[in-house]
């Protein structure tokens, strides 16, 4: 309730957020998983500006990122890749099991590819890179609210070696 | 791109519908030398002789069983990127069109900027295909990597193995919650000895706090029971 009054006063006053409040069920909620502060603070700025979405809570470490989705069930976990790769990337499979509508976008800095797929494997189905985030973070949350994956098409190669690597024969695996 | 590579860029364009080849080679003709077939028999003859850099393929066309198909194409000649096109673009058709070894699956319709910008990329070694077909590509990876991981479960026992009886026994505390004072007075030793174990079970677990081990050691109890 008081955070529906809290959207519509603000949507009164910016005008781009006044459907929010006629519709509150639709906003899209957003956890901004990411140790450095500056990684948090140009996901809030970009993410300010779109209408429907709305951060919900902020964390710093991979346990805090996994009892805040437990406790708010945001719709999307943006994840900086270290977090998720603390742990071999089963954060990422630990966040889906604590709330199964959650999707998990990397945030990225410099990553080896390699470490980027392994996290897609574990279920994340969104990545941006730290330096985009202005550019391509309301693209990539629009497509991953809606139900669609959103990442650098440089990365489908690699995806689908790794496929082929699970499909192939047991002898030709190294 | 040299004069020398673009020589070698030949494009095949493969439909039955004249219109359709027309509207493809608009694009790229003024970039690649392009070549026309519109029946599977010269489409395989083509293929062997030319041995184009990328093949433009109308799903639509006449004897090839549509994805099905394209391993025999693309058989006569294992160099060449496959690109697929079709009338009725879906994303199950796309994932299943990538898997067939095509670079490419987007629509016939896709207007001819967009077209050489997609024959581009695909020789540059990239993947062109629409945005939709992502989320279905991903699923894919992700059901058969944790199917991969029943079959063969990830080692979490062998690192947990690396630790002493006792180490183990506090690990499973601190994944309980308890904090050092805690674990100090429930097994009657020192906060000190405590903290000795920690830095030890850190340092064989590859781990960097206590959080992580916590999360660990969550992880580790789920995929063991």
């Amino acid at each position: 309730m008081k955070r529906a009054r809290k959207a519509r006063a603000s949507g009164r006053k910016r005008g781009s957020l006044a459907w929010v409040a006629k519709r509150p069920h639709q906003v899209v909620t957003i956890l901004i998983a990411d140790p450095d502060k500056a990684g948090r603070a140009a996901c809030v700025r970009a993410i300010q500006r779109l209408r429907g979405m709305r951060v919900v809570g902020e964390a710093q470490t991979g346990l805090e990122a996994v009892s805040a989705t437990a406790r708010l069930k945001p719709r999307v976990v943006l994840l900086d890749l270290n977090l998720s790769s603390e742990f071999g990337a089963t954060l990422i499979a630990i966040l889906r099991r604590k709330s199964a509508r959650t999707r998990v976008i990397l945030l990225v800095g410099r990553a080896s590819e390699s470490r980027i797929i392994e996290a897609l494997s574990h279920g994340a189905v969104g990545c941006v890179t730290k330096a985009e985030i202005a550019r391509f973070l309301p693209e990539a949350l629009v497509a991953v609210s809606s139900g669609e994956a959103w990442m650098s098409r440089k990365l489908i190669p690699k995806i689908m070696d790794r496929l082929a690597a699970f499909t192939a024969p047991a002898e030709d695996l190294e | 791109m040299s004069d020398k590579q673009r020589a070698a860029s030949v494009v095949l364009l493969a439909s039955p519908i004249a219109g359709l080849r027309g509207q493809w080679s608009q694009g790229l003709a003024e970039k690649f030398p392009v070549y026309e077939v519109a029946e599977r028999s010269a489409l395989e003859r083509s293929m062997a002789n030319l041995k184009p850099a990328a093949l433009l393929l109308d799903l639509a066309l006449p004897g090839l069983g549509g994805v099905d198909g394209v391993p025999a194409i693309q058989r006569l000649s294992p160099l060449t990127s496959v690109m697929l096109l079709t009338s009725t673009p879906n994303d199950r058709e796309g994932l299943a069109a990538l898997k067939s070894g095509a670079r490419a699956y987007c629509s016939s319709e896709t207007d001819s900027a967009l077209l050489r910008k997609a024959v581009t990329v695909v020789l540059k070694g990239e993947i062109w295909v629409a945005r939709n077909v992502y989320a279905p590509l991903l699923e894919e990876l992700t059901s058969l990597t944790e199917r991969r991981h029943k079959e063969f479960p990830p080692n979490l026992d062998t690192r947990l193995d690396r630790l002493t009886p006792r180490e183990r026994e506090i690990a499973q505390l601190i994944g309980g919650g308890a904090s050092n004072k805690e674990i100090a007075g429930r097994l009657n030793i020192t906060e000190a000895t405590v903290k000795a174990h920690l830095t030890a079970i850190f340092r064989k677990l590859g781990l960097s706090d206590r959080l992580g081990l916590a999360l660990f050691v969550t992880e580790y109890n789920r995929v063991a029971r």
